[in-house]
Formats: C-alpha cells, structure tokens, sequence
C-alpha cells in the first residue's frame, strides 16, 4: 500500500426550495456585466445568483449558479461577460458559463479555503490565492476550453509566500500581481515570469483588500488595522496612509484614473477618498452591516455594496468634483453626515437559519433565522414541515420534548446559512438509529424496526442506475419503501473535515456520468446499504438483571445476570423474559413475599401478558412497558456503566 | 548538642500560645473598654517596631568577625547535620545530594573568606563608613535543618520568609484566625450559659482554652472543624515564629558568637503532608508544587476564616442588641438592629455610591474608597494569596473572517516561561507570556458568528500582573532530561501586563518588577537534584494598615473591625507581625544564599555573577523559579 489512506467520504445533503430566489447569507462577491446589465452575486450560501439591473425592474432574479458546497468568496467575470471564475471556501476554483450559468470545470489544486481572485483583463490571465498561501495563475482560455477528455491544465504558482492569503490584485495587463494576507505585508509579483519583485511593509494586520493601478506603478490596499495606504510600486514604499474609517477595511475599488477610492469595511460605512488629498472624502452611505464588497455601476455614478448581510445595495456616488475640503465639513465627520440616506436599488436577501436543535427522535430539527423565523425540519424525508413564524424558540423546542433516546445519527451545519445535514461518517454512526417503523409514522404494522440512516442512504440514492440494482425476482429495487426525498436536494460526497469530491441532486442520480461518478465516490458501506440493501448492524446493549430488593425470592438469586439485548427493544420484551425465564412459566405464588404495592400500570384484564406478572424497575423507578432500553439508559439510569434493572413480580 | 536543639524548638513553639491564651484570657474583659478608648486613642502611639528595635539593636561589632562568625557556625554545622542525619532512620541517598551540594559550595565559602579579610566583599555597594568603619549590627540569621530530602522545602520555605510582606500578611490571617475562632468559641459560651441547658454550663466551666476545646463547644455550629489545611497554615507561621525567636535569642544572648541552630521544619512538614499525600516519604519534590500548594492552603485558610468571620460577625450583631434579651418581647425596639442599620447603610450607599466589597451593617462613619481599600485588607480572611500571587490571563480569540473577538479571562498564579533554543531578547519574558498564535490549517476556529470553522488569530495577554510574580522556567519540557542552557535573569524587568504593554514604546511603563529572590536547581533530572534559594533581604518601608494610626482597626475599620479587634491582641499597636515572625529588618539589604543549614549573605556582584551566562563560581545550578516583586514607576 503505497498510496497514502484514503480519507472518510462523508455523505451530506441540503434541506432547501427547489429554487433558492435570495440569497441566504452574507454576499462577498460582486461582478457587473456592462453590457448585459447583470449583476452577479457570489453568495456565502453556496449560491452565485445573476441579477437583472435595469431601471424599472420588479423582480430582479434571472437564475441562480449552483455547484459550490460552502462560500463563494470571490468572482471574476472574464471573457467579456462569457464566462465567470469563482473561489469558494469548499477549496475549489469553478469555471462557469456565465449566460448559461451552468458549471464548466473545477479546479482542485487548492488545499484550503480559496480566499481571492484577481484578474488580469488584457491578458485574461486570472489569479487565485487563499489559505493553503499558494497563488495559482490560470489562463482563462485554456481554462473555457476544459472537457471531459482533455481536463489538464498546466498552472504557474508564485511561490516564497508565507501566510494564509486575504487579497490579490492584479493590474489589467497582467504586469504586476500583489497580494496581502496574514504576513502584514504586501508581496508583489511579475506574473510574466512569476519572480518576485517586492515586499512592501507598514500594515500592522491582515490585508483585505488591494487595487493594482493600471500601469502597475500604484497600489492601495485595505487593512484590518483599519488604514488605507497607498503605495509607490515603483519607489517601493508607502506613499500615505489615510484613516478614514474607525474599524478594519475590506473592501476597495478604485477610479479608472486611479484619483480616488471607494472603500468599506467592518464600520459598514462606504467612504470615498481623493488618494492624493486624503483630506478629501466623503462618506456615501452606511450600511447595515460590515461591508464585502463593493461594484461600480456601467455609469460609475452608482455603486454596488455587499454586506455580510443577504441584501444587495445601489448607492448613489457623490459627483467627484464636489470632493473638497470647502463642501464637506470635516468637523462634521460622523454617520450623521453622509450623501446617501436611501439606496438607488435594493435587491432584499432572504435571512439565515441561524439556530437549531434536534429534537429527542433525532428526525426534527427546530430552526430559528436571522428574521427570528421558527421552522420544523424532518431530517429523515429531508424536507420543511412547518413554518412556525416568529414564535418563541425555546417555547416550540420545549412543547416538542418527548422521553425517547434515539442515537446520534447525522450533525447539522449552518455555515451556508442553509440546513445541511452531515450523515454519520461511517456504518456505526450513520446506521445507529433503530426505530419502530409504527412509531415513525412510517407504517401501521407492528413490530418493524427500521434504521434511520439507512433509510435516508436508500431515499438518496434511490434513483441511481447501479448494476447491482436487481433483486432475486428481477425486478427492480428503488429506494425505501416508505419514503423519498425531493429531487433537487443537493447531495454532497466530501472528504471528512475538508474538500468536496462531488454533488449532485439527488434526481441527477440516474444519468450514466453521474453513475460513473458516484461510483468512483461512493462509500462501500454505503453502497451496500442503499443498493444492496444490506441490513445494518443492531446496536447491542448490555444490562444486568436483578430481582427488586422488596422481592425477596425464595431461591435469593444473589447472582447477577449479566444480559444483552438490542437498544430499542422494549421493556415489556424484558419482562417477558423475566416471566418465562427467570420465574419459570408463571410459577410466581410465593415469589412475591411481602411488597404488595400496587404498581403504576395495574391492568384488570387478566390476559397473561407479561406487564401484569412482572414490573420492572430501573433506580427505583417503575418502567413503561413501551419504553426501550436505551430510553431507560438515557434518562433513567443515566450512566454508560454498570446498567442495572430490577424486576418486581406482581401478585397475580 | 541534640538535646539543645530539641528545647529550644520546643521553648519557641510555646511562646505564640502563650501570648495568644493571654490575649483571650483578656479579651472578654477588655472589650468594653476598648470600645471607648479607641476612639481617643489616635495616631500618637509610635509604632514600637522601631523603637523596639533600637533597644534589641545588637552591640556594633565589626563585620569583619560576624561573617567569620557565621561562616565558622556554617562549618561547625556541617557535621552536626550530617551526624543528624545519620542518625535518622530517613537518610538514604539524600546525604549523597547533601555532600554532592556542600563540595559544590565549599569553593564558595573560601572565596567568600578571601573576600572577607579584605572586606569588601559583602560592601561592594555599601557607603565607605560602614565599609570601612567596622561597625556593623550583629545580623544572626536563623537556618533549616534538611530532614531528608527536604532542600525542596527548605528552598521555598527562605524564599517565602524574605517574601515582601508575605510574612506579614500570614501573620495577621493566622491571629485573626486565632481571634475569630476564640470570638466563636466565647459566644458558643455565653450562649449556652444564658440559654436553656444546664450541660452547657457545665461545659464552659471547663475553661479550657485550647483551641480544640472551642471547637468541641462548637460543634453543632459545623464546619468549624480545624482543618488540616487550617492547621498546615498555622504550622507554616509557627516555623517563621521559631525562626525568629531563635534570632532573637542569639541578639539577646551575652555570647556574642552565638548562633541560631538550624530549625527543623519537621511540624510543618508532618502538617503539609497530612493535607498533601504528595510530600509523603523522603522523596525529592518539585519546589513549584510545593509553593503551588503552601499557597493553596492558605488561600483555603483565608476562605475558611473568611466564611467564619462572616458567621461571627452574625453573632455580633445579634449581640448588640443585648444577649439577655428575651426574644420576640419587646421587639425592634428603635434599637440599631441589623435590619434597621442595613437600610440606613443602603441609603447612604445610594448617596455615595461608594463600591464596597464590605457589607457591615453597623458602619457608622462613611468610608472614603482608600478605607474601602484598607478595610478590606484588614478583613479576616482576606485573600491576599489573591491579589499577590494572582495575575489575571486573558485570551483573546478573533476570527480573520467577520474580525468579532471573543475574549475569557482567568486568574493565574505563575507563568511558565520556556527555555527555548534560540536567545531570547531584550524582554525575554514578556516575549513568551504574552503569545500571539494563528489558528490555521487543520486547526481552525469555529466561529459562533460564521458558524463554520475559519482561521483565527489567539493572543494571550495579562490585564494584571500579582505584586509578586512568579516565573518558572520549564526545563523539564517533555522528557526527564534538562534543559541546562542559560537563560537571563533580569534583576530589573519592565512590566508587561496590558495597560504597561499596549503603552506607546516612547512612554515608560507604570510599573515594573524587581528580582528578589531565585531557587535553583542543581542537577540534571527533575527527580533528582538539590535545590538552593537565594532571597534578598531587605525591610520593606511597608507600613500596615492596623498600626500607624494608634490601633488602626479604630479609626480605619469597620466598627465590626472594631468589635472583633478592639482589645489590643498584641499591645500597643494593631500589627505585632515585626515582633512575630517577620525577619528583624536589615539596615542594607542584602542577598542571602541559604542552602539549607547554611545561610550566608552574598554580595550583589556574586549573586549577579551567579546569574550570569558563564559564572566565575562554575556551578552547575540554573535558576528554576524567579521572584519578581511590582514596584510602582514615579
């Protein structure tokens, strides 16, 4: 085995609308089309969204670009509007159809989150750089020009960088390359030949945001210190420092003439700057949160603000003429004092799940959202049951409390401000939970358990075209014979803790690539599971059985029976034991010397079921015959060791 | 010898309970008067320390012969202790490590004895008169016997004695402790004589005053039970009593050669390791887990008499309004009852608005914030292990996606500073106790804002640094082996605790920390070795918040102050610790090395040199635990 260990494949899926119309986290990317009047959007929930920015417009939505598993951080529209490249947080580097908005290739060269791109116009050379510290330098061209068969591309990096990298720049041309990151300071680069030119010192944080002016002579860059600087390329140093914002800079963007900058940060303030007279500036508008990113309008009298909020801002630019000391009172620098009180247009986002809880059946999940929204999630049919609106949390969690223990089986994660629910890494996590089918809803016939994760892998992969999906009669087995899942949930196979190695949805499943595909990535266990339709293990749970300390049974079995059984069957499974085992066949006279205390589920009907003869006990507490062991265990027993029943026989 | 060694300790462990039976003897009788006679009195009673110690001041005698004197008792010493130890069924390989240390250190004597006959050697930085002028106090200074393995605990026992105010502090928690505890026991008394039972009268005729005794009366009063921390604490103060006694009897003997014999700790050790089964045995220790603990009880002790105190003070306040009283009859009275006097205090407090910690209902006068301050320094149990031991750490963590910080601050007792491979800086501690670190790669941050894992940058800073810090230099990191190399030990270091830090570099910092004491360690193993102190003695111009003022719990404390310390415990004045257990102060300060039996004092320039890279005196120590004391700049 000379290869390194493969990692853990973990099964993922996202509970989402067919169509998700607004984006549902922060926006760190903007890119305008000029001559198409569109906007695109790249999303933190996943999603890069093409917006339509004509005046007059209602509803601005054209489509959404979905092929991304975690934040988009940046996008790059080349190619003059063809086609898009975009970095996300899910490590890869995606070339886009920009009109069609479908995904052409995915660039896997990064190990970590990739942070930035930049964008050489002329050259269409592109750039990438994140927190792996790699720069990878692509020709768009031979990026748009990717299929199937012919999928290498060769990749200048620019090596000598330290740290984890914040922000690139790269000047139309394609001549200079800079980049900022954790290190403090600028490196810049000759992307020609990928030498390294310069490092330029001064910033005592992060840097954030950069803009390379055309001739590569000049630079500005954005700080989490909180100062703009610009720089002299040339003369390698820093020209000036302007302190116009109170907390760190994140977003810059410059004059084609490269007189001023427009810059936003975590103060959520949107300030212009003359970078030759600092003392010239004027604060646009204030946002309602820190600012990502910020996109000339196709006039450049507007700009296009993104926050961290979902909510996509036009503001109006103050005309740069009206600049000077004279009209804007410099005194007067406060919030109170800014140009723009209203935004040009607004494109409203939709508010983030922020909060959940699984509920005790480990199938409902509980959400609340940035609108403070409750909703009812059933993880199992991967689907919204109820909008519950703006009621209390923790009053719908509470009112939902029911005394079952069903193992852990999946984890929740709202990163992207959507539900996504991580399966359990491997058979024993994922296939833990046992349940009665009658008590899932899932049927009326008694008895049949059934396993969660194993169910959800079946309703997943239902409509996968494997050759292995036959049974002995011929016909064909598709999924579970309960449920399915909606067709457009996002499936996502990725290795444990990191990178992505694919997603589809879920009714992509039956074409031949994705079959090929999903074979390659697929997990054996579960591949059995979901195809061969393999029964999952049963969780075994050891207890010791002990006759209750008020029975004082004549042969005194002081001896302790050291049982196991399966975690989900009930107490009346055990009692039934007890009757049949232990006190033999119902021979019970005697037995029950003294005690005579009438138990809590006393039945008048004198059928001979177990419940009647036997009640068992757990620290002291008498047990439902419904309830299962791993119940008892739970909330009863409340230890992992050393779990110990009592059984109390009923005078007949 | 033996013999005499065994009364005199036994002579000085009697002295503190005789003084303290007298004082409770007395303290009934004398509590009402006090209360009147403390308001008189004011400031006019001189604090007699130093009165005190004019008449105990020692005939001058040139220097010349008292370091002979000592240097000659270190040697004659010498083989008592050995013979000692022999002696003792807990010798073992520990006489090894004993005469391993005495070789180490002979080089040292005979230098030391060059330098004395040209007698400059301990003046190196002394005014010419008293250099030259051969007249000297005659300085005895008190020694530990090692019981077998025990220079760990010796080691840390000299440094804790020449701790600045460290004694101090001990003393007055150990006599409040003796106070309240003998406050309780005569209320548990009075009350069982005024109340019903006859069984508790016969009781208090016992007047049995013995400590236990109270604590039997007590009993249904629970958890006043003497703790063994408790008592570990009151051992700890006894062995610094007996240390000083010991002096004390050699200024006072009319031989002028005499020395202190070397004290055994032996009592405070059995205490400790009735608290600690870690000091079980005669093996070698770690000095820091012992200073760790020795610290831990007291802190233990402060909490103890703290939550007694409050009980007492309960008691008090049901007695002002008249033991005899029959309950329920005549009710309130217009009597100052506590319910009355908290309201009257919680106005006023509305109106000052003044932060006290100090909840006492029959405040009568306003106390201005330094009161405060002084009062709740001169509180029973309060905690000064606290607030000299303790810095507080705070951590800050701040996402690099959304910036938003989140912060948890908690209480240290030392820093532990790493020798590293590399040399370290100008500042090489504050380099390694304030961390900056990146969480990055497979080690991110999971943010509650982002909800997802992204990087973030950790800093550790320290928003208050104790007034007496310790640092202990890891050179056991990892495995066994030691790590020997060199690292500086600034005699002067400036603070780096964050409002000193985040101080523009041009601007000097508020404080700064003066080195006052080292343990060394010889040897290559942490398991095995011998440790040696070094502490400067020097008296601090200290000056107690219950003397100065006449009896200072009048005018400065709390009239619950008053009522628990108004008879004066140790006549005239309210602190007596100068008299107790705290070294007689030196006129020069000075260095002392104080390797277990033998304490001698050194020069500034052979400690430095003893601190220095390469060491003209080769030796194989490096130092383990640095003391550093706070010293306000300007």
């Amino acid at each position: 085995m000379g290869t390194t260990m493969r990692k853990k494949t973990q099964v993922s899926f996202v509970i989402r609308d067919e169509e998700e119309r607004k984006h549902k986290n922060g926006v760190s990317s903007l890119q305008l089309d000029p001559v198409q009047g569109r906007l695109y959007s790249a999303g933190r929930d996943g999603i890069i969204r093409v917006w339509n920015t004509a005046t007059g417009v209602q509803d601005r939505y054209i489509q959404s670009m979905e092929h991304h598993t975690d934040w988009v951080n940046d996008i790059v529209l080349c190619c003059g509007g063809k086609n898009l490249i975009s970095a996300s947080s899910d490590t890869t580097v995606k070339v886009w159809n920009a009109p069609k908005g479908f995904c052409m290739s995915t660039l896997r060269t990064h190990k970590d989150y990739v942070r930035t791109l930049a964008y050489a116009k002329d050259k269409e050379q592109v750039a990438s750089a994140g927190l792996d510290r790699a720069i990878f330098l692509w020709d768009v061209n031979t990026l748009t020009a990717l299929t199937a068969s012919n999928n290498t591309v060769t990749t200048s990096s620019l090596v000598g960088n330290k740290e984890s990298i914040y922000s690139l720049a790269m000047n139309p041309p394609g001549t200079v390359l800079v980049s900022g990151s954790t290190e403090k300071v600028l490196r810049v680069w000759d992307p020609r030949n990928c030498s390294r030119l310069m490092k330029l010192k001064g910033h005592c944080d992060n840097v954030k945001a950069l803009v390379v002016s055309r001739d590569g002579t000049q630079c500005v860059s954005g700080s989490s210190d909180g100062t703009i600087k610009l720089w002299s390329v040339s003369q390698q140093r820093c020209v000036s420092t302007i302190r116009v914002h109170s907390e760190a800079v994140w977003a810059l963007i410059a004059t084609d003439t490269f007189s001023h900058v427009i810059s936003g940060g975590r103060d959520r303030l949107v300030i212009i700057t003359e970078l030759r007279n600092p003392e010239n500036f004027m604060i646009v508008c204030e946002e309602t949160s820190p600012i990502l990113k910020l996109c000339f309008t196709a006039d450049q009298q507007g700009i296009w603000v993104s926050t961290s909020d979902s909510d996509v801002r036009c503001w109006k630019l103050p005309p740069l003429s009206t600049l000077t000391s004279e009209t804007y009172d410099q005194n007067s620098y406060n919030t109170n004092n800014v140009y723009q009180r209203m935004p040009l247009h607004n494109i409203p986002g939709g508010p983030a799940i922020r909060h959940f809880t699984v509920l005790n059946d480990k199938r409902h999940v509980i959400t609340k959202d940035s609108a403070n929204n409750i909703a009812l999630f059933d993880v199992l049919k991967a689907c919204k049951l109820e909008d519950l609106g703006q009621v209390d949390y923790e009053e719908e969690v509470k009112k939902r409390f029911k005394m079952v223990y069903v193992p852990n089986w999946f984890n929740v994660d709202l990163k992207t401000g959507m539900l996504t629910i991580h399966l359990g890494q491997d058979e024993t996590d994922c296939l833990s939970a046992w349940v009665s089918a009658k008590e899932a809803g899932l049927t009326i016939e008694n008895d049949q358990k059934v396993n969660f994760g194993a169910l959800l892998l079946q309703a997943l992969l239902e409509h996968w075209n494997h050759r292995n999906r036959v049974n002995e009669a011929g016909q064909r087995v598709v999924g579970n014979n309960y449920f399915s899942v909606p067709l457009h949930t996002p499936l996502i196979f990725s290795e444990v803790g990191g990178r992505t190695l694919y997603r589809l949805q879920v009714g992509d499943a039956g074409g031949e690539t994705e079959g090929n595909l999903l074979g390659e990535t697929v997990p054996s266990w579960v591949e059995d599971v979901a195809i061969e339709l393999a029964a999952p293990k049963l969780n075994k749970l050891p207890f010791y059985l002990l006759p209750h300390s008020s029975c004082q049974s004549k042969q005194d079995r002081q001896k302790k029976d050291r049982l196991v059984a399966n975690d989900f069957i009930q107490c009346r499974k055990i009692a039934e034991h007890v009757v049949e085992k232990i006190v033999g066949g119902g021979d019970v006279n005697g037995a029950s010397a003294g005690s005579g205390k009438g138990s809590a589920n006393e039945d008048s009907g004198n059928d001979g079921s177990p419940e009647e003869k036997v009640e068992l006990l757990c620290c002291d507490q008498v047990l439902d015959p419904n309830m299962d062991l791993r119940t008892v265990r739970h909330f009863i027993w409340k230890s992992n060791v050393e779990f110990t029943l009592h059984y109390r026989i009923l005078k007949q | 010898m033996p013999f005499n060694f065994v009364t005199e300790t036994k002579k000085g462990v009697d002295k503190p309970r005789f003084s303290l039976s007298l004082n409770r003897n007395n303290a009934p009788h004398l509590s009402n008067e006090n209360k009147k006679n403390n308001e008189n009195i004011k400031e006019n009673t001189d604090p007699c320390s130093s009165g005190n110690n004019k008449e105990n001041k020692p005939l001058k005698r040139p220097l010349k012969s008292i370091y002979s004197n000592t240097l000659s008792a270190a040697k004659k010493l010498k083989p008592l202790s050995e013979s000692s130890k022999s002696a003792g069924p807990t010798v073992n390989r520990d006489t090894a490590t004993l005469k391993h240390s005495d070789r180490t250190l002979n080089p040292e004597l005979a230098i030391l004895e060059e330098g004395e006959s040209s007698s400059v050697m301990l003046n190196g930085h002394h005014p010419p008169d008293t250099q030259y002028g051969g007249v000297q106090k005659k300085m005895p200074v008190s020694s530990l016997s090692n019981l077998g393995n025990t220079c760990f605990l010796n080691s840390v026992l000299y440094t804790l004695r020449y701790a600045p105010r460290f004694l101090h502090n001990l003393h007055h928690l150990v006599s409040d402790l003796a106070s309240v505890e003998q406050k309780l026991g005569s209320i548990r008394l009075k009350s069982s004589s005024l109340g019903r039972s006859a069984a508790g009268l016969v009781s208090s005729g016992t007047r049995s005053w013995s400590s236990k005794d109270l604590l039997s009366l007590g009993q249904s009063d629970n958890s006043s039970g003497k703790s063994k921390i408790q008592i570990a604490t009151e051992k700890l103060h006894e062995t610094y009593f007996n240390l000083r006694a010991a002096e004390n009897k050699c200024l006072n003997s009319t031989n002028p050669e005499a020395t202190p014999e070397p004290y055994a700790a032996d009592a405070f050790l059995a205490a400790l390791r009735d608290v600690n089964s870690t000091f079980e045995g005669n093996r070698q220790q770690d000095a820091h887990e012992l200073l760790v603990c020795i610290l831990d009880n007291i802190r233990e002790t402060c909490r103890a008499l703290s939550a007694r105190a409050a009980r007492l003070q309960m008691h008090e306040n049901g007695d002002s309004n008249g033991i005899g009283r029959q309950p329920s009859l005549d009710g309130d009275n217009g009597k100052p009852t506590l319910g009355n006097l908290r309201k009257s205090w919680k106005k006023r407090k509305e109106i000052k608005a003044i932060n006290d910690k100090r909840n006492s209902p029959t405040e009568e006068r306003e106390p201005s914030p330094v009161d405060a301050e002084k009062d709740e320094r001169s509180r029973p149990g309060w905690d000064f292990v606290a607030e000299d031991f303790e810095g507080t750490m705070v951590v800050r963590t701040m996402c690099l996606e959304c910036e938003a910080v989140t912060q948890k601050a908690q209480a240290v007792c030392e820093l532990c500073v790493p020798v590293g491979e590399e040399e370290p800086g100008a500042e090489p501690f504050r380099a390694a106790c304030l961390s900056t670190e990146y969480l990055r790669d497979q080690n991110k941050y999971w943010c509650e804002r982002c909800l997802r894992y992204n990087e973030a940058r950790r800093s550790v800073t320290y928003s208050r640094l104790p007034r007496l810090l310790v640092l202990q230099l890891k050179r056991f990191s990892g495995g066994m082996e030691k790590i020997t190399r060199h690292a500086p030990t600034p005699l002067l270091m400036p603070c780096f605790c964050e409002p000193c830090a985040s101080r523009p570099p041009e601007r000097a910092p508020q404080h700064r920390y003066i080195l006052w004491a080292v343990i060394m360690h010889l040897g290559q193993t942490l398991t095995g070795g011998h440790y040696v102190a070094y502490a400067r003695d020097s008296s601090c111009d200290f000056k107690c918040s219950r003397e100065g003022s006449g009896d200072a719990t009048t005018t400065s404390s709390s009239s619950f102050m008053r009522t628990l310390f108004n008879r004066p415990r140790h006549p005239p004045t309210g602190c007596a610790a100068k008299e107790c257990c705290v070294p007689r102060p030196r006129t020069e300060p000075c260095w002392l090395a104080c390797d277990d039996e033998l304490v001698k004092p050194i020069s500034n320039e052979e400690f430095e040199d003893l601190l220095s890279a390469e060491p003209k005196m080769r030796s194989a120590a490096t130092p383990y635990l640095l003391f550093y004391v706070k010293s306000e700049v300007g």
